[in-house]
């Protein structure tokens, strides 16, 4: 069990906390950057690199909520692809 | 008797001087108080802030006068210092202002005290170590951290911030410190009176770039002159590289790149709000330079006030002391209260001391105010004599009919002459007014009474 998997639980909307998954993040960055048609290879790796700075973020937290690390992944994902960054962080409004 | 619908009544995010003292009053009016500190109880200024680098400032000056006796005729060669009794001292200091063990007060106050992050996940409800606490008020006071630059190899290089340059065992052979502002300046002086060749490098074309133009001049060529110091304004830091023990840093001015060998580098390129708290969880807007918030200190969200370095203006203890007053004040009272900034005093504790109250001149020029200035050198007074020191000045400021908006003192003690400035800009006094004060001779503070009385009517 990783320090992270110990220590960070992610409060969904519905008020239960559940663990946070770095796999699932990485999976909705991937969609994200695959839906303003960046390439595959490219989409992985920007969201290999999206995911370890929110990793780096989530390690001073105890808990967090989903908005929360929408938020700062959005953040990120805007300095390596901005038009995914904007998709990643309007995808709840815009949907 | 009714439940409340809330844990608290109020809790304070940071026991810095903008949250604890809003704390202690809220307690002592009744209230059901909480504090939440993720670091050291009380925060930047008694721990690792302004009281050890004045206890520092104060035995490098004792160093200072007892090596430079010769002039008054005391005979001074055999002066020495242990750095690491220095560095007790200053420990010492810090261990008597009894901030870092106050839980015991905290508990006779009855405030209860929680110890880990806090992190916003309702507009009423923050989380700590996982644990859920909820209140009806919020006072945000979590203050500043250190901003560090993006210089190439700075990352993968060890160096030194205002907190960790306090706890060297002796002082560095060579520094190069990044940022000329108050903090860095006060680092140079300190570390060259214990004989480090210091590298003082800003961005801005004069050190101290937000005070007025002349203190920078002065103080610069002072450093230079008196400390042996390298005042490299208008310079940019483009890379640094590890050479061994030491490190190389590269930089460029006038257009032309140069490089200088150091065994240290220090960061003092300014502080940032610590708003990384889950703010929009809660409702509150912020910036990267601060919370934003009314007359009343009330953020966007109405419940939640804000107090001290977090609203990103004036990164000042004193300052953060009198916010924490008005926003306690306004969670308990109806009738609400707001700050008033207009004569708030600064000191920058080098030598000499450089303190400003009100407006500068450029504030003025902003504003596009009609102004008149007055300014009157150090050398003129008679204590300038009796200590042999002339390096200093007292620029006044005032509005067209003569009353004090600004005032700069570069002067020994300017730290305490100032607030004879600050009383009469506070106050609405005319420059004429403190002018026709009397002001004992033979004392610095007769420099404030030249000035004004320059000020023609």
């Amino acid at each position: 069990m990783s320090l992270l998997d110990d220590t960070h639980v992610l409060k969904r909307k519905r008020g239960e906390p559940e663990r946070f998954d770095p796999v699932k993040l990485h999976a909705s960055i991937v969609a994200a950057c695959l839906a303003v048609r960046a390439l595959d290879g490219e989409a992985r790796f920007t969201a290999e690199h999206v995911c370890r700075h929110v990793i780096d973020w989530l390690t001073t937290k105890s808990e967090v909520t989903s908005a929360d690390i929408r938020r700062v992944a959005a953040v990120h994902l805007k300095n390596y692809h901005s038009e995914a960054g904007y998709m990643y962080e309007h995808h709840p409004l815009i949907v | 008797m009714k439940k409340s619908k809330y844990d608290y009544d109020l809790i304070v995010i940071g026991t810095g001087a903008g949250g604890s003292v809003a704390a202690d009053i809220v307690a002592t009016a009744g209230k059901r108080v909480a504090l939440v500190e993720e670091d050291t109880l009380g925060g930047e200024c008694p721990n690792w802030g302004c009281v050890p680098t004045k206890a520092l400032l104060h035995a490098a000056r004792i160093y200072d006068a007892s090596k430079n006796g010769a002039q008054f005729g005391i005979r001074s060669s055999a002066v020495g210092y242990n750095y690491p009794s220095v560095k007790a001292w200053k420990d010492l200091a810090v261990k008597r202002t009894g901030a870092a063990t106050s839980e015991h007060y905290y508990e006779s106050r009855g405030i209860n005290l929680f110890r880990g992050t806090a992190h916003f996940i309702g507009p009423h409800e923050i989380a700590i170590n996982r644990r859920h606490i909820s209140s009806a008020n919020f006072i945000i006071a979590t203050g500043s951290h250190w901003m560090i630059p993006e210089i190439q190899g700075l990352g993968t290089t060890q160096y030194l911030t205002a907190r960790t340059a306090l706890d060297l065992n002796r002082p560095p052979r060579s520094l190069f410190i990044i940022g000329a502002g108050a903090v860095g300046a006060e680092f140079a002086e300190l570390f060259s009176i214990f004989g480090s060749k210091v590298h003082l490098a800003d961005i801005a074309p004069r050190i101290l770039s937000r005070e007025d133009s002349e203190v920078g001049e002065l103080i610069g060529g002072y450093f230079a002159r008196e400390r042996g110091m390298n005042i490299l304004t208008s310079t940019r830091v483009i890379r640094i590289q590890k050479e061994g023990i030491t490190a190389r840093v590269t930089y460029l001015r006038g257009g032309e790149e140069h490089s200088v060998k150091v065994d240290s580098i220090m960061v003092a390129t300014g502080k940032a709000p610590t708003v990384d708290l889950g703010l929009e969880n809660a409702g509150v807007e912020y910036t990267p330079k601060g919370i934003g918030v009314n007359d009343h200190l009330e953020t966007s969200a109405p419940h939640i006030l804000a107090a001290g370095d977090v609203l990103g203006r004036n990164m000042l203890t004193h300052m953060g002391v009198y916010e924490s007053r008005i926003a306690a004040h306004n969670i308990l009272h109806k009738q609400k209260v707001s700050p008033n900034y207009k004569a708030v005093p600064r000191v920058t504790f080098i030598t000499p001391e450089v303190a400003s109250v009100g407006m500068s001149e450029s504030d003025c020029l902003k504003r596009d105010l009609s102004t008149k200035t007055a300014i009157a050198t150090l050398n003129i007074i008679g204590r300038s004599n009796a200590n042999n020191f002339r390096d200093g000045f007292c620029k006044v400021i005032t509005d067209k009919k003569g009353v004090l908006i600004g005032a700069t003192v570069v002067a020994p003690n300017a730290g305490e002459i100032i607030h004879e400035l600050t009383l009469a800009i506070q106050h609405g006094l005319t420059a004429a007014e403190v002018a026709n004060t009397l002001h004992a001779f033979p004392t610095w503070s007769e420099i404030v009474r030249v000035a004004c009385g320059k000020i023609k009517a």
